[in-house]
Order: structure tokens, then C-alpha cells, then sequence
């Protein structure tokens, strides 16, 4: 049975349940509601940001579900270094859209999104000093004489090591 | 007087007439071209005056077109100022909660090749120079500062200023110690000065022998004395085949 969801600019969105039921949130409420044609109101999130979610959701439909188990540390590092091909591919987006998706993945409980979200974002930053990643996510620099001059001896200490 | 001398008095008045004449003439013409040159004079006079006054308006004019062009300078650079301020406002990145950013803080740490775990602290320390809201996530957020690499072969003031730094943000999560250079001269001096045994939990505690010899001392001393780690990982110098 397919779902309706509505989003922040009123848009409606009709997909299969299984597809809908990646995002934790609307699983929760599928459940809490029963069988219904309700549509399923998601007023924080836009119809372009939605429409590229539920492709995310679409393709990874037949993926397991995260079981919330928290993965060994090992496991972690090694899951934090993959990003696959479709999904690298898929999140090749403006930084816009990126932080859109994050937020949406995060709000709809979408994890393994939410993670390649992040994992993208984690490698635009690797490598970067402080002033190219304020550069890059426009960010002011808002510390105060006191904190930068902390700021300071912490950067002598890491280079004399 | 004889007729002579009268006829020659004559003649000589008569020249006097004409010279004075002709001076009289020469003097009027003079007069005039001094009276032409005088006009001239006052019309170069007056025209250098309207000139100056010109090139003086001239220079005002310079001086307030420099005036606004400092002032809208100004308000470009105070306009950026706002405009940056306002993009920054504006950007996603803002709106991304602390758990959120603390994943991908996690993420962009994730250096797990073992050249790169020296620098993962490194990662952690820009990650909390970026902007106030940054430092007070990355702070907070021990699992980025809780692998860190201690070489024993010198004590380096910053070293040993940064493992304080580290060792307080670590908190309660559990560390992953790496031991750089362990059998080399001092090192157990220089291992007594980082105090592992006030980290709270060492998950992994990883040795890095120099020699052989040490590394026979590790096969019947598997930890160093008071330090309380769940794992502790022995590696052999590379080259100990030949050691």
C-alpha cells in the first residue's frame, strides 16, 4: 500500500510503504497510526530535498535495517572509511543540497544517509586548516583575544611534537 | 650775426622740430604697446587668477571625490563584513545539530592508518579552532581525542603540553594509546611524565619496541608498571628478523 507524504511546501509525495519505511520516523508512525490513507506531513522538510531523499530510500530499499546495536570500534573505522559508488555518486550535490539532506536524514532518522552525509562533509573537511574550512562553510570567526590566544599555545604544542 | 650763421641756426632748429617729433611719435607708440603689453599683462593676470581659481575648485573637487571614494571603501568593506556574516547566517552548516556535527567530527578524525594516527589529534585540534560553537562540540567530544601517539625517544614541552590537553577532553572514553620508541635511552623516564595511570579507561595500549631486547623484557613484563589497559599490543622492531 502506498504512502502520502506532504512536505514544508505542500507538496505531496506518493511512495511505496517499504521505501517510506527507511526513515525511522515514518515507520514510528505508520505503526502509531495503523492502516490509514492519511497523508503523513513532513513540514521540515522541502519537496527538492524530499524528492532526493526518497531516491537515497528507493535504491537502498532492500538493504537491511540498522538494529541500533552500537558497532565495535574496529567495525566503526572501518564502516566511517566506505562510502559506495552509488552513494558517492548520489551525494555529489551543491553544499546546499548536502546540509539539506543531512538535516533531513537526520530528521526522518534515515542513519545510513545521515552517515554518508556526514562521511561526505568529514572529507571536505580532512586536511583543511581552520581558515579553509571557515572559508568553505562561511563561518565567522567569533573567538575572542583571550580564546585565540589559547588558541595559539595549542597550535605551538601540536607542532612541537 | 651774419646771414650765415642765422641760416644755420634755422636749419639746426628745424632738426630739433623734427626730432622732437620724432621722439614725440616714438614715445606715443611706446606708450601704446606698454599700454597693449599692460592690457596684455592684465588679461594673463586675470586668466591665470580664473585659471587658479579653477584648478583650486578643481583640487576641492579632488579632495571630496577622494573623501567618498574612502567612505564607500568603507562600506564595502563593512558591507562584505556583513554580507559574510549574513551568508554565515544563513548557511546550513549552522542549523546542523551538535550530535550531527560531533558525527562528522568523528568522521573527519577517522585516520586509522597507524602514520596517521599521529596526526588524527592534529585534526581534532583544527576541528575546535574553527569557530567558538566547533571548540565547545570538539571539546565535548572525547571519541575524537581518544587515540593518540606518545613517542618516549624525547620529551618534547609540547608534547607534553598537548597529552595534558588530550588527556582532559578524553574524559571517560576509552583511550587508544600508541607508545612510540619504547627501549630507547630515558624512556621509561619519559613514560613516568605522561602518567597513563591517570587516563580513566585504556581500551587499547599499543608498544612500539625498538629493540629485540626490550622486546624479550615484554614477553615477561606484559605492561608498564600502574598502567591498566583492557588490550595491550607488542610490536617487535621492523627489522628484528636481522636484530
Amino acid at each position: 500500500m502506498p504512502v502520502l507524504l506532504v512536505t514544508s511546501d505542500n507538496e505531496q509525495f506518493r511512495v511505496e510503504k517499504v521505501v517510506a519505511q527507511r526513515s525511522v520516523l515514518i515507520k514510528n508512525m505508520l505503526e502509531d497510526v495503523g492502516e490509514s490513507d492519511q497523508p503523513i506531513p513532513l513540514p521540515n522538510v522541502t519537496a527538492p530535498v524530499l524528492k532526493k531523499v526518497l531516491e537515497y530510500c528507493d535504491h537502498h530499499q532492500t538493504d537491511p535495517l540498522p538494529t541500533g546495536d552500537e558497532p565495535s570500534a574496529d567495525e566503526s573505522r572501518k564502516r566511517t572509511t566506505d562510502i559506495s559508488e552509488w552513494d558517492q555518486k548520489f551525494i555529489t550535490v551543491d553544499q546546499e543540497m548536502l546540509f539539506e539532506i543531512i538535516l533531513a536524514a537526520n530528521y526522518l532518522d534515515i542513519k545510513p544517509l545521515l552517515d554518508v552525509g556526514c562521511k561526505t562533509v568529514a572529507n571536505m573537511i580532512k586536511g583543511k586548516s581552520p581558515e579553509e574550512i571557515r572559508k568553505l562553510f562561511n563561518i565567522v570567526n567569533d573567538f575572542t583575544p583571550e580564546e585565540e590566544a589559547q588558541i595559539k599555545k595549542e597550535n605551538e604544542w601540536a607542532e612541537d611534537r | 650775426m651774419n646771414s650765415n650763421a642765422r641760416l644755420a641756426s634755422v636749419d639746426n632748429g628745424h632738426d630739433g622740430n623734427v626730432q622732437d617729433e620724432s621722439l614725440s611719435s616714438s614715445l606715443s607708440a611706446l606708450k601704446k604697446e606698454t599700454k597693449l603689453a599692460q592690457e596684455a599683462h592684465k588679461a594673463l593676470v586675470s586668466s591665470y587668477q580664473r585659471q587658479l581659481l579653477e584648478l583650486e575648485g578643481l583640487q576641492s573637487q579632488i579632495n571630496s571625490s577622494e573623501r567618498i571614494i574612502e567612505l564607500k571603501q568603507q562600506q564595502c568593506v563593512s558591507m562584505e563584513r556583513e554580507l559574510k556574516k549574513m551568508a554565515s547566517i544563513r548557511h546550513p552548516v549552522r542549523r546542523l545539530p551538535a550530535e550531527v556535527l560531533q558525527c562528522i567530527f568523528e568522521s573527519a578524525c577517522d585516520l586509522s592508518m597507524l602514520e596517521h594516527l599521529k596526526k588524527r589529534v592534529v585534526v581534532a585540534i583544527r576541528l575546535s579552532h574553527v569557530c567558538r560553537r566547533w571548540r565547545s562540540i570538539a571539546t565535548t567530544t572525547p571519541r575524537i581525542w581518544n587515540v593518540i601517539c606518545l613517542s618516549l625517544a624525547d620529551n618534547k614541552a609540547g608534547m607534553f603540553h598537548l597529552w595534558n590537553l588530550v588527556r582532559s577532553r578524553i574524559k571517560h572514553a576509552p583511550a587508544h594509546i600508541v607508545l612510540w620508541n619504547v627501549g630507547t635511552a630515558d624512556s621509561e623516564f619519559h613514560l613516568a611524565t605522561y602518567m597513563l595511570q591517570k587516563v580513566a579507561i585504556i581500551d587499547r595500549l599499543e608498544i612500539y619496541l625498538t629493540s629485540r631486547t626490550i622486546f624479550n623484557q615484554f614477553e615477561r613484563f606484559p605492561c608498564p608498571s600502574r598502567i591498566k589497559a583492557k588490550t595491550i599490543e607488542v610490536h617487535p622492531p621492523k627489522d628484528w628478523v636481522n636484530d
